[in-house]
């Protein structure tokens, strides 16, 4: 996996568990720990650590989430 | 001329209202004479009125400071009561009527603690576009 698919991964991953049905968000949480996991291999970071350096790329993904979300209800 | 004071009272009025919400259902989760599975709901509520703030956040041009600190307020809140509904849960059957387990709960949690971070907490930025650089190379 290409890493700017890699990176698009882990966001859409850290969306889908926050919007995750309850009974869903184990599954989530497995595979956003996964796709971090693979990310930080080598690295010496915590996945704590790389979901907070994503803060401005993630807020910007969830942003465009929200917005093409609002466009759809509206059509 | 004076400045249109109005809408900003309205915002006020909502963050209020938000406030005065989250307060009842806090209230619900720590309710320890109601049902587990009830405060569970009302945790879960609680959870999704953080997510709507933080929407509302998002596609504000600039979120005022007020925003931010109703929101890290909600999130510390959410992230203490799922806690302690953790603590008192006192087996995995007790929510296989909503069917859910104790782990559903810590996978919520987690996501909470990953978006306090994301944003209240504070970051170094050479240190995290060096970060970004060692993990994702030139691509991001």
């Amino acid at each position: 996996m290409a890493r700017s698919e890699q990176l698009e991964a882990i966001l859409r991953a850290q969306y889908e568990l926050e919007y995750a049905e309850p009974e869903d968000s184990v599954q989530c949480l497995q595979r956003l720990n996964g796709l971090v996991d693979e990310a930080i291999a080598g690295a010496s970071l915590t996945r704590r650590e790389l979901l907070s350096v994503l803060r401005d790329r993630y807020k910007e993904y969830k942003r465009a989430q929200l917005l093409a979300e609002a466009r759809r209800r509206s059509v | 001329m004076s400045i249109p004071s109005a809408p900003l009272e309205a915002v006020k009025e909502r963050w209020r209202t938000v406030g005065r919400f989250a307060d009842v259902l806090e209230g619900e989760v720590k309710a320890r004479s109601h049902p587990i599975v009830a405060r569970v709901v009302s945790w879960f509520n609680l959870c999704r009125l953080c997510q709507d703030v933080e929407e509302q956040m998002l596609l504000a041009q600039a979120p005022a400071r007020e925003d931010q600190q109703l929101h890290a307020t909600l999130l510390s809140s959410a992230i203490a009561s799922g806690e302690g509904l953790l603590l008192e849960c006192p087996d995995a059957e007790a929510l296989a009527p909503l069917r859910l387990t104790p782990e559903a709960i810590q996978a919520k949690l987690e996501s909470l603690r990953i978006t306090y971070d994301q944003w209240h907490t504070k970051i170094n930025p050479q240190l995290q576009a060096d970060i970004l650089r060692e993990v994702f190379g030139g691509e991001v």
